[in-house]
């Protein structure tokens, strides 16, 4: 097995492009970089590595226990390289898709979408808290098919890779073409965007096809200036609070709750109250469709997670 | 004294991550916002609460906050958070008290903060804040 980690060899590269990111905003866009973001940002990025080494160990060990029942005996070939990165960016599509519809999931990967800015620094705001989601189960199929856990982990790496330039305000859209099968700037910006029309879309990491085929694609719209960020703005910059504020909001509510409903705070979506409180990305949208009087086509009812349906 | 390689690319991805921090406020990126007129504070209460429509609006002299208050009688509190603004809506556990020029309201939120603004009527908005307390 290759001792090959994509992403370190790709570090001097995300320097040098945040760096001509950084000149592209002093020359036309000033309020797309802000000195404090950039550090919470960054600093994520750093500490993230730092939880990756001393949890990651843990995981790889679990997979390659788990690969020795492997079904099939997968090659280190090309083609079992090109489909692997295919399945396992299907995968992260489901990660990327429970990560935002479970609490449980979204307390980990809120930290990336935190931030009110949308550039290179806001790709490298990784969380630090991975490891307290279940988000390795869904590499077990992979493993148990018999793809080798450091070919895995080598796609994975890949596909993180590829997700770095899209994180930017400096790249309007690609040739149609691209737009229609990758994961674009343009898509991604959706994704990040707390627009009511936005919300818990574009989950793609590579290929913009998943969203398109399980109904979560949402183009993103011309004249209607995006806002970045979450629902309920964290308003600060303080990192260990933007690591964890989530975590402790889950526990607060847990608390606090009664005990029916205890558990739903962790495993329903984000901002589900028993109490109707707070409003969910569903509800968010379907308030703004009524205010809008228009139709939004909705995602497919047949998958859980998906929400409800919505009436067109 | 032998350093760990990990302990230098550590160090030294700190050095960096500083260093384009650095260089974002060295090229003076991030500029403070201005809400300019009740226009903007709309659009930012929207920005902040989806579908926020405030009738009333108090905005600070400076354009560095606004509190306005909605039909529901929700007052949604905005202050600037780098270039942007984030908005929190008051709860009864929310405190207003006025000095000579300034209404300073104190969210609860420990991580949000007080706000300070200048207004044109601040004893309405005392009384507005106040109200929300009972």
């Amino acid at each position: 097995m290759p001792d090959f980690s994509p992403t370190e060899y790709a570090v001097p590269g995300f320097v040098a492009l945040v760096l001509i990111e950084m000149v592209w905003a002093w020359r036309k866009r000033p309020d797309a970089y802000e000195p404090k973001d950039t550090l919470t940002s960054l600093a994520f990025g750093l500490g993230s590595t730092v939880s990756g080494l001393l949890f990651g160990g843990f995981f790889f060990a679990l997979f390659l226990w788990l690969w020795e029942s492997r079904l099939f005996d997968v090659p280190w070939t090309w083609w079992a390289f090109a489909l692997c990165f295919v399945l396992d960016d299907l995968k992260y599509y489901w990660v990327h898709r429970f990560g935002h519809r479970v609490r449980w999931f979204w307390a980990s990967h809120v930290n990336h979408h935190s931030s009110q800015h949308y550039n290179l620094s806001t790709a490298l705001r990784q969380t630090w808290t991975g490891f307290l989601t279940l988000s390795f189960v869904f590499a077990l199929p992979l493993v148990l098919l018999g793809f080798h856990p450091g070919m895995i982990a080598i796609c994975g790496g890949f596909n993180l890779i590829y997700q770095f330039w899209i994180h930017t305000e400096a790249i309007d859209r690609m040739p149609r073409w691209f737009e229609a099968v990758m994961n674009t700037p343009s898509h991604h910006r959706v994704h990040h965007a707390t627009n009511p029309r936005y919300l818990d879309r574009n989950y793609a990491g590579v290929f913009i096809v998943w969203d398109k085929l399980f109904g979560t694609f949402e183009p993103e719209v011309r004249d209607e200036k995006i806002r970045y960020g979450i629902v309920k703005q964290l308003g600060s910059f303080n990192l260990l609070w933007s690591v964890f504020h989530e975590w402790v909001g889950i526990a607060q509510d847990m608390w606090r709750a009664p005990w029916k409903h205890k558990f739903s705070y962790l495993l329903r979506e984000p901002g589900w109250t028993h109490d109707g409180s707070r409003e969910t990305s569903d509800q968010i949208r379907s308030r703004w469709i009524e205010r809008a009087g228009g139709e939004e086509k909705s995602v497919s009812s047949e998958n859980r997670i998906a929400g409800e349906a919505e009436a067109a | 004294m032998d350093v760990p390689p990990a302990l230098l690319q550590f160090l030294g991805s700190l050095v960096a991550i500083l260093a384009l921090a650095g260089l974002a406020y060295w090229l003076k990126l991030g500029p403070a916002p201005r809400l300019t007129d009740e226009t903007a504070a709309r659009r930012a209460a929207d920005d902040a609460v989806s579908g926020y429509e405030p009738v009333a609006i108090g905005l600070d002299r400076d354009g560095r906050a606004a509190v306005m208050r909605d039909a529901a009688g929700r007052i949604l509190l905005l202050r600037p958070h780098g270039v942007h603004f984030a908005g929190r809506i008051l709860t009864a556990a929310a405190r207003v008290h006025r000095t000579d020029t300034e209404l300073v309201i104190d969210t609860a939120e420990k991580r949000y903060g007080s706000v300070r603004l200048v207004l044109d009527d601040p004893a309405a908005w005392v009384r507005a804040i106040e109200a929300i307390q009972r």
